[in-house]
């Protein structure tokens, strides 16, 4: 595959990459907010599974925004937190803790951010690295979902927002009934930048709302909601964001589309410490003149970091060397 | 709704005795060790797949997957086997990660670990259970439950962020949390798998981070690992390998032996001690699920491609021997090496002037025989064994030819031959007693060897080329065809007068040469060096041209084709990939053995003789032998799959004249697929299976069209048009003969024609950007869907139409006769992606159909004079666009109800299910608008996108979606009004659903049968 294929078959990764942004996602997160305005008077708001944090990077352009708006009224400076299991790339004005959100940890962590303060927004684009096993997938799915909604439970504001991506699959209306418990609103959105066919699509919940005799602390979505919620299941509204005139991710436009000059892009941001990283530096150490179907490395004891891994094996060469 | 076969992921495996438990999907197969077959099958954990199988007593298993689970009695009776249910499922609120069944037979408690880090004791008689949570709660991938009673057991769970943690299992009355004993810290992302095996006291697991660790507990309080103190023990990281090349997805451990799996479709064989013994691509680049060993040795693996796959677990490595010849003989230079038929091994070499043969014995360095060769020999000398491996010839540089032949354990000379007065390039045995002899100025001669002299039977021109020689040949009743250097294959016709061929296929090796020509099966097919098999047939030898009919290629995992080996009525393609000498088995479909040799050589040969695979090369001045048990790699699978990745299309060919139904298919893995389905045998045996598969897709097939091209009381002929990524459009003709009985050898695929819209070549229309870069301005455009319909004024030229990803319609002219395409007509599209296109004949005028990612209607009609074609839209009255759907409209199907109006329904990607009646008004000359007549649609059927639609003869409409069901409607319609009433809906086995398709059954009028298809396939009657 040629280094601009990627560039050709989709159009919204060459425009992340020509204005700035970390990923692609970026394009789904504008587009929602075009269709739902997620942003009006929002200064406070948690970006869950943000890596690489494109997502993060609109919030910090939108919060500073409303915050220069609301400068007068001296509110504080704008408050993001961004949560992953991956690490992630410092974004200025944004504070990041890296772990699993679905750790009741990580959940305790977040919350004693806020203290008795309130978020304006949670959103959560979080997705399992997918496996392919579809019904695991989607499972995991929707437990980052229940996990996110159960943090966003105990530091969103009345009437704030909480958006979260969702797998269109054979359980999701369940989510949907679940959710719907906890906000006045619920939509399915489906952003243009969205491949056409791809199983995912975003809630929107608007209007967040504690009910009764739910204790947030003590919530246990996968047991409390299915006593709560009857036979009848609620279908959310199914609402595609972004107009006709942005371009359509199922479309492969030349390289040259709309007479502008294409110029290659790097990559805005590549992953950092990818779990797969120390796997592929230590196979290439070996695998010189060598092909795959016999290439292996086997390390004992402790963990050894690559550079220590180069060391011993510098030192054995040496050994090797003097030998002959 | 009735379910029949499935081919999809398989997740699950479980040996017990002589038979192997499958879970594939929600179904769960039992296949006999003994004979292959499958002895039971049913769909018993449906709606939920089963993600594992566990033994619970000799006569009973546990299945479960998802958050479901249930108990089954199995009973082998005579060589049938039935497994039942003992109660209904059981569900729970959670997903399950294991299930133990730790107690004595008669407690009925099972252990079970869910996915949030919490374990019940659970009564499956009362359904009573005692929860345990780890007080660190969190999402699970792996764990594993461990002890030899459910009251004191201890759980390994694997998180999603890099950790194992060891606690136990409390068994209160009321809920409670138990405490982390150890928390295991070293991977790098989700752990997922874990387990550990108390014989000796090791923790195994796999991770996102591509490595298997071995994690070692040492008890230095107490040394009675029976009983051992979990909270004591140390825990630490001992053995970490690498060597998968995606995620590692389970390990188990098998006496000293370590076997993972994982998504890069190899297995990796471990000692203890960590190094890899053996690494086999095991699923042709399928992700690989589940893995077993039975107690005969032998290693079941189930992948992503639907199969079971089966390995010897006996260590090829230490399985295989090998031994050197000349080892000490400094000055003697070997120059070839052959096997004779019981493979003893000859070899030619030469000491300073004296060239001699030596006859070893099999596998042992003792010479049985030797002597010299004629002092002409020396220089410049070729040898080929004849195929029965008895006689040999040597041919030299003056053009003479000696044969030896073996009678009584002794090597006789039969004759020294002045063929020409030039040097000999090559010689080809034909058969035991003919050769082709090639010299200078390709001059070729078939030779006939009779007692003490011999016989030019004819001879022939090879056409002019730099490296002008035969590289291979072989003859088929008057046929002579031989391969040459340059890539090159030639037919003679030996009756002719002419000595020059009368058929060519230039360079279809490309340059690298053809390597061998042999028959197989009655067709020809030729290897070479561009890693292929090629297949021909032979036409009817009365029909002038042409003689022989090219009909496809098949790419070899290796880079250099040597040649094919028949051993017991089997095919083996020898060659080299890389650094080895490799094995590949034609009937298995893969690589059985890889003999590491350094790469191509000059000299070597290869023989399957009495169980053993045996290969001689020569290195270094020295002969190198290994042998290999060959019943330990040849061992047939237990399930054959399908598509490696996700089908995007099937269609049926319409068969009037046969009992069987013949499918293709293609999708993301490139290939075409033809299969057929048998309806003749009982009802519940309706199988879908492989008749064969094409390459030639250069990236996904995501299209299909079929033409039926002639059908007559002899056989049905079709042209089958597959599109997709890259623009690439291939044309194949199938043909099937008519049969009572289905057997493979009546369908027959030729691949006419690939054409690419950008051509092949890399270098086309690039742009510069900055110094060093350059850049192909075309956009990657995928064709989506593809229409044909015969020329209405040409009935020998095809109307193509195509809807493309980069916004066009375009139509293509094929010309059947010239297997020639040309590019019509482009039309341009609003910069939205063409989904689907659809072309009928309405009142004997072309009517398009598109539809795209837009979500609205077109209708369009084109005028066509010869090569000349006119798209033009068509209105639809009262509006400018017709939207249908908020977005993509992945699937339709269309109905004539009359003279002029329509039913189409359509599914999208914004879950809606629409039928509408439109009615075409025409003139004369041309169709001159659309009207909508009524429409009818509803979102709240399916939850996802909607990609499949059928309109069915009886008024159903049947729809189905990635949200894995299928729904059924009655549509009706009074005065061109719609009524549409849900009749039911189903939940499929399949995931990732794309399409659906009728699959005409022509034994039963009741009954329907359908072929769902995405992650595999499902077969259903209606
Ligand atoms: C699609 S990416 C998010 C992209 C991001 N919104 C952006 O715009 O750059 C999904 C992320 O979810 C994270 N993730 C998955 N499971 C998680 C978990 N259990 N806890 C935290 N993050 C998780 C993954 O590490 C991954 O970075």
């Amino acid at each position: 595959m040629g280094k601009t294929s990627k560039d050709k078959r989709d159009i919204y990764y060459r425009r992340a990459k020509e204005e700035g942004w970390r990923a692609r996602s970026a394009f789904k997160l504008l587009q929602i907010d075009q269709e739902f305005s997620i942003f009006n008077g929002v200064t406070k708001a948690v970006d869950l599974c943000a890596a690489p944090g494109s997502w993060s990077q609109v919030l910090s352009r939108r919060l500073n925004e409303n915050y220069e708006n609301l400068k007068q009224k001296s509110e504080k400076a704008p408050k993001i937190i961004a949560v992953d299991l991956q690490a992630m790339a410092p974004i200025e004005g944004v504070v990041q803790i890296q772990g699993d959100i679905t750790n009741i940890k990580t959940a305790e962590q977040i919350i004693a951010h806020f203290g008795n303060e309130h978020a304006d927004l949670v959103v959560c684009d979080g997705a399992p690295d997918v496996t392919g096993l579809h019904d695991m997938d989607i499972f995991i799915q929707s437990q980052l979902l229940l996990a996110a909604l159960k943090i966003t439970t105990q530091i969103l504001k009345p009437k704030g927002t909480f958006i979260a991506k969702i797998f269109r699959a054979k359980d999701a209306s369940l989510l949907y009934s679940q959710l719907k418990i906890f906000f006045g609103s619920v939509s399915c959105a489906k952003p243009r930048s969205s491949r056409n066919s791809s199983f995912e699509a975003f809630v929107v919940c608007k209007d967040f709302q504690m009910p009764e005799g739910f204790n947030p602390a003590t919530l246990d979505l996968s047991t409390d909601i299915n006593k709560l919620v009857g036979i009848d299941r609620y279908i959310a509204p199914f609402v595609i964001c972004g107009d006709l005139t942005q371009p359509d991710s199922d479309t492969t436009y030349p390289l040259d589309f709309e007479g502008k000059e294409f110029r290659y892009c790097q990559p805005t941001q590549s992953p950092i410490n990818p779990p797969y990283q120390e796997a592929m530096h230590m196979m290439s150490q070996v695998n010189i003149g060598k092909f795959p179907e016999s290439t292996s490395v086997t390390l004992t004891g402790k963990n050894m970091s690559l550079a220590e891994f180069k060391a011993t094996k510098a030192k054995k060469q040496d050994s090797n060397d003097s030998q002959k | 709704m009735k379910f029949f076969d499935l081919t999809t992921d398989v997740l699950a495996i479980k040996c017990h005795k002589n038979h192997v438990f499958i879970g594939i999907g929600c179904s769960l197969y039992v296949v006999s060790q003994i004979d292959n077959k499958v002895k039971f099958k049913s769909s018993i954990l449906h709606p939920d797949n089963i993600h594992d199988i566990k033994l619970q007593t000799d006569d009973r298993i546990i299945i479960y997957g998802r958050k479901s689970l249930c108990i089954c009695q199995v009973t082998v009776n005579d060589g049938f086997v039935e497994v039942i249910k003992l109660d209904e499922i059981h569900h729970f609120n959670d997903w399950i990660i294991d299930v133990k069944c730790l107690g004595s037979v008669n407690e009925p408690i099972l252990t079970i670990l869910f996915a949030h880090n919490n374990v019940y004791n659970y009564n499956t008689e009362s359904k009573k259970y005692s929860n345990t949570i780890c007080k660190e709660t969190c999402l699970l991938y792996a764990g594993e439950i461990s002890g030899k009673h459910f009251t004191n057991a201890i759980v390994l769970s694997g998180t999603v962020f890099q950790e194992i943690l060891i606690w136990s299992v409390l068994n209160n009355a009321t809920d409670s949390y138990s405490p982390i004993l150890h928390r295991l810290k070293g991977h790098k992302g989700v752990i997922f798998s874990v387990f550990y095996n108390p014989m000796n006291n090791i923790i195994c697991s796999t991770s996102d981070d591509r490595t298997v660790r071995l994690w070692k507990i040492s008890n230095n309080f107490n040394h009675n690992l029976k009983d051992m103190n979990w909270s004591k023990v140390e825990i630490n990281l001992q053995t970490t390998m690498y060597g998968h090349l995606a995620r590692v997805w389970k390990a188990i451990l098998i006496k000293d032996v370590i076997a993972s799996i994982g998504e890069d479709s190899r297995i990796c064989f471990w000692n203890l001690s960590g190094e890899l013994l053996h690494k086999i691509e095991a699923h042709q680049g399928a992700t690989i699920w589940c893995i077993d060993i039975s107690v005969n040795n032998i290693l079941f693996t189930g992948g992503a491609d639907g199969s079971v796959n089966c390995w010897s677990m006996i260590d090829i490595k230490s399985s295989m021997s090998q031994y050197s010849l000349l080892e000490d003989s400094q000055k003697e230079v070997p120059k070839h090496v052959i096997f004779l038929e019981n493979s003893d091994v000859l070899v030619y070499s030469s000491l300073k002037s004296n060239t001699r043969i030596l006859h070893y014995k099999k596998n042992k360095n003792q010479i049985l025989d030797s002597f010299s060769l004629p002092e002409f020999s020396s220089a410049y000398c070729i040898m080929e064994l004849s195929p029965n491996r008895q006689k040999f010839a040597l041919a030299s540089i003056r053009g003479d030819i000696i044969l030896y032949n073996k009678s009584d354990q002794k090597w006789n000379q039969c004759g020294i031959y002045k063929i020409m007065e030039s040097k000999i390039f090559s010689v080809q045995w034909l058969d035991n007693d003919r050769a082709l002899v090639c010299s200078t100025e390709g001059n070729l001669s078939i030779v006939k060897f009779i007692a003490q002299r011999i016989e030019i039977l004819s001879q022939h021109i090879l056409p002019p080329s730099r490296e002008r020689w035969v590289t291979s040949a072989c003859t088929h009743k008057n046929l002579l065809i031989c391969g040459d250097r340059m890539g090159s294959i030639f037919v003679y016709n030996l009756n002719s007068d002419s000595r020059d061929p009368t058929q060519t296929f230039k360079k279809i090796h490309g340059r690298l040469g053809v390597q061998s020509c042999t028959m197989m099966n009655g067709n020809l097919v030729t290897t070479g060096r561009d890693g292929t098999l090629r297949f021909y047939r032979f036409c009817d030898m009365k029909d002038k041209t042409p003689i022989i009919e090219y009909l496809y290629a098949k790419s070899m995992p290796m880079d250099w084709v040597s040649k094919l080996l028949r051993h017991e009525n089997d095919y083996y393609v020898l060659g080299f990939k890389e650094e080895d000498f490799v094995v590949y088995s034609v009937v298995l479909k893969r690589i059985l053995v890889k003999f590491p040799c350094g790469g191509g050589h000059r000299s070597w040969d290869c023989l399957i003789y009495n169980n053993f695979i045996n290969f001689a090369f020569i290195k270094k001045r020295k002969i190198e032998v290994y042998v290999v048990p060959f019943n330990k790699l040849f061992i047939p699978p237990l399930l054959v799959g399908c598509h490696t990745k996700e089908i995007y299309a099937v269609k049926t060919l319409r068969m009037p004249a046969n009992p069987y139904n013949v499918l293709i298919s293609g999708g993301e893995d490139c290939r075409l697929v033809i299969h057929f389905i048998n309806s003749l045998e009982s009802e519940s045996k309706l199988n879908l299976e492989i008749v064969d598969s094409f390459d030639g897709h250069l990236s996904s097939i995501k299209c299909l069209s079929i033409f039926p091209l002639k059908e007559d009381e002899f056989c049905s002929k079709y042209l089958i048009f597959s599109g997709g990524g890259r623009a690439q459009i291939k044309i194949w003709e199938v043909t099937v003969n008519n049969d009572e009985l289905f057997s493979k050898e009546n369908i027959s695929c030729k691949d006419l024609f690939s054409y690419m819209l950008h051509g092949p070549d890399k270098e086309r229309n690039k742009i510069w950007v900055g110094k060093e870069l350059m850049y192909n301005a075309d956009p990657e455009t995928r064709y989506m869907d593809i229409s044909t319909i015969v020329h209405p004024k040409n009935m020998h030229n095809i109307l193509v139409f195509i809807a493309c990803s980069d916004g066009y319609l375009r139509t293509f002219i094929y010309d059947i006769i010239l297997n020639k395409i040309k590019l019509v007509h482009t039309l341009p599209y609003r910069n939205r992606c063409i989904l689907k296109v659809q072309s009928m004949l309405h009142q004997a005028k072309i009517l398009l159909i598109t539809m795209a990612t837009d979500g609205l209607l077109n209708f369009w009609t084109c005028n066509v004079e010869n090569d000349e074609i006119d798209v033009q839209k068509i209105g639809i009255e009262n509006t400018k666009d017709f939207t249908l759907h908020q977005s993509g409209i992945n699937s339709f199907d269309l109905k004539k109800l009359d003279e002029c109006n329509y039913m189409l329904a359509t599914g999208g990607d914004d879950n809606l299910l629409g039928v509408l009646i439109f009615k075409a008004v025409s003139s004369k000359k041309s169709i001159e608008m659309i009207k909508i007549v009524s429409t009818w649609n509803t979102s709240s059927i399916h939850y996802a996108q909607i990609t499949g639609v059928k309109l069915l003869t009886d008024n159903k409409l049947i729809s189905v979606g990635a949200d894995q069901k299928l729904a059924v409607h009655d549509i009706t319609c009074h005065d061109l009004n719609i009524h549409a009433m849900f009749v039911e809906d189903i939940t499929l086995c399949i995931s990732d659903i794309q399409g659906i398709t009728f699959c005409d059954n022509k034994n039963n009028d009741s009954g329907r049968i359908f072929c769902v298809y995405g992650k595999g396939y499902q077969l259903l009657e209606y």
